[in-house]
C-alpha cells in the first residue's frame, strides 16, 4: 500500500511538474524596430495617407506592426523636430502603441479597388513571418495634440510663445498667373494652410502695395522677384509659390504636375520645395479635371508645410529676420546704419550698396517697431530728411527726400 | 545659349516630376498578391451566322435567349446597346474614340453632339460613360445549326442502342427532330483613347464542343390485327390530325431543341469565361477563421452556394503557391467596398494554415458530380439460393462496378453540399450451372457531403429497381419477372485531393426484393446485404 502511495506521489509530481509550463512572454528590450513609412498624400489638413509595411504571423498581426510603423514614421519624420523629441518619443513608444487605434486607422478590409486605402501586397517571408504593405490614414491633429499633452512635442502656442509663427502669402508662379483655375488653385493651398492653424496673408488687404512695391526695386535678386516683393511688402516671413501643369494623354486621361516652393522673405533663401504628379483621371468626367489639379497641390502643400516648420523651430529662436530697405541713401550710409543695427541685432548684412539705394538683411531679437526705433536712431544722426514708406512685420522701407 | 539651358532644366524638372508621379501611382495600386474582381460593363453587340449556314429569324431568336441567358453573369453591368443594322464595332468604337477627344476639349458642345448621334442606336450618355470606364464588348457566332426530322437509327447493335437511349433518350426506329447546334462567345476589350492602337483586342473566343437535342414525335401506333372497323377507323383519323398538325409539332419541337442546346452548351461557355482572367473573381481573404474564410464577394457578383476558390499565396519573388481550397457555404450582400456582411466560405483543403490576405480565386465548375467504382456486394443469403457442401443456405459475393452522376442542388433547397442523381451498378451473380445472372440497379438519389480538411464524408440514399439478366449458354434467353425494388444508404469517406479528384471508400447496406421467376427459382432470397466501393468521384 505504501509503495502503491509512493508511485502516486511520483506520478503526480511528474504530472504537475511536467504539464505546467509557465510561457514566459520575453519582454521587449527597449523600443521596437519598425519598418520605415512612405507619404503618399495629405487627405485633409487633419489626415494623411501613408504606406507601411509590417511583419507578424498572421495578417492582423502584421497590419497591427504596419500600423506601428506608420504611427513612428510620421511623428519621426515630420512632426518632431529636434533630437529631444525623438528622444521623448522612443521613451514614450509603448504608451503610444497602446492607443494605436487612436492614430492610425485599421485599413480597410480587402484592397479598396486597387487603389488607395487598404492592403496593398501580402508575401510570405517564411514558414511563420508574412510581410503586409498598408496604406492608411494616419490621424495628424489627434497625434500632435496627444504628443504635446504627454510632453513630447512642443505645443504650436508653446512655439508661437517662444519664437512666433511664421507668417505666410501664397503667389502663382508666373507661368500660372493667367491660368482660369488660378484663384481656385490658390484658395485650394491657402484652404489647407489656414486649417493647419497657420496665418496666411492677403495682399488685397494691403493698401498702396503696389507703390510699395515698386519702391523696393529690383535687387531682391529672388528667384521668385515678384512674390518675393508682394511678401515684404504684406510682411510675410515666408512665401510660397505654386504651379501646375496640366499632362493630357491621348487615351483622354488628364494629370496635374504640382510644385509647391516655400523660401524665406527676408533672404529669399528657399526653404522647401515638392513636386508631385496626382493620379491620372478620365478627362471625359465632369469635374475631374479639378479634381486632378486640387490633389496635386494639396498633396505637394502637405509636404512642403513640414520643411518650412523644421526650419522654423530651429531659425526663429535666434530673432525676427528684416529686410530695410534706404532709398536715396546718404553718402556713407551703409557702414554708419550696419554697424548700428549690430548693436540692436544679432546678424545684420549689407545685401545691396548702391549711391542711391542701401539693402540689409537682419535677424534681431526685438518685433519690427522696436527695430524701427534703432533705425531712427541711426538715420537721425545721418542728416537728411527722411520718412518711412513701410514697417510690416519684416520689411522696414526708408525714404530719403 | 541662355534658351536651351533653360529648357533642359525645364525637361529635367518635369521628368523628375513624371517618376515622382509614376511612383505614387504605383504606391496606390494593389499588386498582385492582393488583386480583387473589378466590376465590368459587358456591351452585346448581336449575333452573328457563319458563311453558308441559313438560321430564320424565329431560331436565332431563341440562340440569342438560350446563350445570353446563361452568358450574362450577375456579375457584369449589361449596357442597352443594340447596334445591328446602325454600326459595326469599329465604327462605334470609332464614334467613342471622337467622343472622348472632343470632351476633353468642351464637354457640354460634345455631349450635346453625340447624344444625337448615339441614340440612333439607343445608346444614351449614362451608357457611354459606363463603357468608356470599361470597355468590354462580346458576339454571338453561330457556327453550326441543324434542325429537321430524324429518326434513331436502328442495326446499330446492342452498344448503339444502349448509346443513342443514354445520348438522346430515343429508342432505335423512333421519329422525332434532331438538332445541332454549335455557338461561340468571342469577347473583345475596346480601346477608345489611343488611336495609334487597333480600335479593339480579342479577349477570349469561348466555345465548345456542338451540343445534340432529339425530341420524339411518335406517330399513332396501329390497332393490332383483327381489330374492329371501330379501333381502325378511330387509328386513321388519329394517323390523319398527327400528319396534319406535324410540321407544326415538328416545329415546336425544333425551337424548344434549340433553346435545350443553346442553355446547356451556354452553361459551359459560362464556366469558360469564369476562367478568362479579365473575367475571373478574385479577392484576398479578409478573415481567416477556425474552419473557414470572410471574404468580400457577395450576392452582386453572383456568388452562390458550394462555388469553388483557390487559395494562393504569394513569396517574395511574386510567386503564387495554393496553399488550399474553399467552399462557399455563406452567401452575403458585401459590395467589395467594405459595406455589408462578408460571405463565407468553408476549408475543405488547407496544405498550410489560412493567415489572412490569401488571394481566393474563383475555380468554376458546373457541379456536376460523375465517377466510377469497383464494388463488391456481400448478401446473407444468395440471391440464387444456392447451398454449399453441408446443405447449408450459403452468402453471396458478388463483385460488380458502379458509375453515377450527381447534380450539386445547394443553391435551389439552400442546403450547403446537397446532391440529386442517378446511380447504376453492374453485378456478376457468378452460376456454375449452365446460365449467367448479371444483376443491374438502377436508382435515383439524393446525397450530402460534409468537409473536414481534405476528408469528405458522404450519406448517400438511393432507391430503384435491380435487373436480373439471365443468360443461358445454350442462347436462351429469361423470359420471367425481371425487375426488383428497393433502396440502400451508403456512407463513404472521400480525400479531397483537388476540386475534380476525390477517390473514396464507401459502404452501402442495401435491400431489395428479388423478381426471379418463381418457376424456375423455388426459393428467391431478398437481397438484403451490405457492398463495399472503392473508387474515383470527378467533379467538372
Amino acid at each position: 500500500m505504501k509503495t502503491m502511495s509512493l508511485v502516486a506521489l511520483v506520478v503526480c509530481g511528474l504530472w504537475t511538474v511536467g504539464c505546467t509550463t509557465v510561457v514566459v512572454q520575453p519582454q521587449p528590450q527597449g523600443p521596437e524596430v519598425l519598418l520605415p513609412g512612405e507619404f503618399i498624400e495629405s487627405v485633409d489638413a487633419n489626415t494623411v495617407l501613408v504606406k507601411c509595411s509590417g511583419k507578424g504571423p498572421d495578417q492582423m498581426a502584421a497590419i497591427n506592426n504596419a500600423r506601428k510603423g506608420c504611427l513612428e514614421w510620421f511623428i519621426v519624420n515630420q512632426l518632431s523636430a529636434t533630437q529631444e523629441e525623438r528622444q521623448a518619443y522612443q521613451t514614450n513608444q509603448q504608451k503610444l502603441f497602446a492607443q494605436l487605434d487612436r492614430y492610425v486607422n485599421l485599413p480597410p478590409p480587402g484592397a479598396s479597388d486597387g487603389k488607395g486605402k487598404g492592403v496593398k501586397s501580402q508575401v510570405r517571408l517564411s514558414d511563420t513571418e508574412i510581410k503586409v504593405d498598408i496604406i492608411t490614414d494616419v490621424h495628424k491633429q489627434q497625434l500632435q495634440d496627444d504628443l504635446v499633452a504627454m510632453g513630447i512635442m512642443k505645443s504650436k502656442s508653446d512655439m508661437l510663445e517662444a519664437v512666433g509663427m511664421p507668417t505666410i502669402l501664397v503667389q502663382p508662379s508666373k507661368a500660372n498667373k493667367g491660368l482660369k483655375a488660378r484663384q481656385q488653385m490658390e484658395s485650394a493651398v491657402t484652404e489647407y494652410l489656414t486649417m493647419n492653424k497657420w496665418e496666411v496673408k492677403d495682399p488685397q488687404g494691403v493698401a498702396d502695395l503696389n507703390k510699395m512695391i515698386g519702391a523696393l526695386g529690383e535687387a531682391t535678386g529672388a528667384e521668385e522677384d515678384e512674390a518675393a516683393k508682394i511678401a515684404m511688402a504684406v510682411g510675410a516671413d515666408v512665401y510660397m509659390v505654386f504651379e501646375a501643369l496640366q499632362d493630357k494623354g491621348a487615351d483622354g486621361g488628364v494629370a496635374y504636375g504640382a510644385m509647391v516652393k516655400a523660401y524665406e522673405t527676408t533672404t529669399s533663401r528657399k526653404l522647401g520645395e515638392k513636386q508631385v504628379i496626382g493620379p491620372a483621371r478620365a478627362s471625359w468626367k465632369a469635374g475631374e479635371d479639378m479634381k486632378a489639379w486640387a490633389d496635386a497641390l494639396r498633396d505637394a502643400t502637405g509636404q512642403v508645410v513640414p520643411q518650412i516648420m523644421g526650419y522654423w523651430k530651429e531659425d526663429a529662436p535666434k530673432g525676427n529676420r528684416f529686410t530695410v530697405v534706404i532709398n536715396n541713401t546718404p553718402k556713407g550710409a551703409d557702414i554708419k546704419v550696419s554697424n548700428g543695427l549690430k548693436r540692436a541685432c544679432a546678424f545684420v548684412k549689407v545685401t545691396l550698396s548702391t549711391a542711391k539705394t542701401l539693402h540689409l538683411n537682419a535677424q534681431c531679437k526685438g518685433d519690427n517697431m522696436e527695430v524701427a526705433g534703432a533705425l531712427d536712431e541711426i538715420l537721425g544722426g545721418l542728416g537728411g530728411e527722411y520718412e518711412f514708406g513701410a514697417k510690416s512685420g519684416n520689411l522696414l522701407l526708408v525714404n530719403f527726400k | 545659349m541662355k534658351l536651351r539651358l533653360i529648357a533642359s532644366l525645364l525637361t529635367l524638372a518635369w521628368a523628375s516630376a513624371s517618376l515622382a508621379a509614376e511612383s505614387k501611382e504605383d504606391k496606390m495600386q494593389t499588386d498582385q498578391t492582393q488583386a480583387r474582381y473589378t466590376r465590368k460593363s459587358i456591351t452585346y453587340l448581336g449575333i452573328n451566322v457563319a458563311g453558308g449556314l441559313s438560321v430564320d429569324e424565329e431560331h436565332l431568336k431563341v440562340i440569342e435567349e438560350g446563350y445570353r441567358k446563361q452568358l450574362e453573369l450577375p456579375r457584369f453591368d449589361y449596357n442597352a446597346v443594340s447596334l445591328a443594322g446602325v454600326y459595326t464595332i469599329d465604327q462605334f468604337v470609332e464614334l467613342l474614340r471622337e467622343y472622348v477627344k472632343k470632351v476633353s476639349f468642351d464637354r457640354a458642345a460634345a455631349e450635346a453632339e453625340y447624344e444625337a448621334r448615339f441614340k440612333s442606336a439607343r445608346v444614351y450618355m449614362k451608357d457611354i460613360e459606363r463603357i468608356m470606364n470599361s470597355a468590354y464588348f462580346y458576339t454571338l457566332n453561330v457556327k453550326t445549326f441543324k434542325s429537321g426530322p430524324w429518326v434513331c437509327p436502328e442495326n446499330q447493335g446492342k452498344g448503339g442502342a444502349l448509346l443513342n437511349l443514354f445520348t438522346f433518350q430515343c429508342v432505335p426506329g423512333t421519329p422525332g427532330v434532331m438538332t445541332e447546334l454549335d455557338v461561340s462567345a468571342t469577347f473583345y476589350r475596346a480601346n477608345l483613347t489611343d488611336p495609334n492602337k487597333p480600335p479593339y483586342e480579342l479577349i477570349k473566343d469561348v466555345t465548345w464542343i456542338k451540343t445534340m437535342e432529339f425530341t420524339a414525335i411518335v406517330p399513332p401506333a396501329p390497332p393490332a390485327p383483327g381489330a374492329g372497323q371501330a379501333l381502325l377507323e378511330a387509328f386513321q383519323r388519329a394517323l390523319a390530325e398527327f400528319n396534319a398538325s406535324l410540321p407544326q409539332r415538328q416545329h415546336e419541337a425544333s425551337l424548344a431543341n434549340t433553346m435545350k442546346c443553346a442553355k446547356n452548351q451556354g452553361e459551359i461557355l459560362a464556366r469558360e469565361l469564369k476562367k478568362v482572367p479579365d473575367f475571373q473573381l478574385l479577392t484576398p481573404v479578409t478573415s481567416a477563421l477556425s474552419d473557414g474564410v470572410e471574404f468580400m464577394l457577395g450576392t452582386k457578383e453572383g456568388l452562390a452556394l458550394d462555388d469553388t476558390y483557390e487559395v494562393g499565396e504569394f513569396d517574395v519573388a511574386g510567386k503564387k503557391t495554393r496553399i488550399g481550397f474553399v467552399k462557399v457555404r455563406k452567401v452575403n450582400d458585401n459590395t467589395g467596398s467594405g459595406e455589408g456582411t462578408p460571405s463565407y466560405a468553408e476549408k475543405v483543403k488547407e496544405n498550410r494554415k489560412f493567415v489572412g490576405g490569401e488571394l481566393m480565386a474563383e475555380w468554376p465548375m458546373l457541379k456536376l458530380d460523375f465517377g466510377i467504382a469497383a464494388v463488391f456486394e456481400v448478401v446473407f443469403t444468395d440471391l440464387l439460393a444456392r447451398v454449399n457442401d453441408s446443405g447449408d443456405k450459403k452468402m453471396g459475393f458478388y463483385p460488380g462496378a458502379e458509375i453515377w452522376a450527381y447534380k450539386d442542388m445547394a443553391n435551389i433547397f439552400k442546403l450547403p453540399e446537397f446532391y440529386l442523381g442517378i446511380d447504376a451498378d453492374f453485378l456478376l451473380v457468378a452460376s456454375e450451372d449452365q446460365y449467367s445472372v448479371y444483376l443491374i440497379h438502377a436508382m435515383v438519389g439524393a446525397e450530402k457531403k460534409w468537409f473536414a480538411n481534405s476528408l469528405m464524408f458522404t450519406a448517400k440514399l438511393r432507391a430503384g429497381i435491380s435487373y436480373y439478366a439471365v443468360s443461358y449458354e445454350s442462347g436462351d434467353s429469361y423470359e420471367g419477372d425481371a425487375v426488383g425494388f428497393g433502396a440502400d444508404l451508403g456512407l463513404s469517406v472521400q480525400y479531397y485531393v483537388n476540386p475534380h479528384f476525390q477517390p473514396f471508400l464507401k459502404v452501402t447496406g442495401r435491400f431489395f426484393t428479388n423478381p426471379l421467376d418463381e418457376s424456375l427459382f423455388a426459393d428467391r432470397p431478398m437481397e438484403i446485404g451490405v457492398m463495399a466501393a472503392l473508387g474515383l468521384n470527378m467533379e467538372i
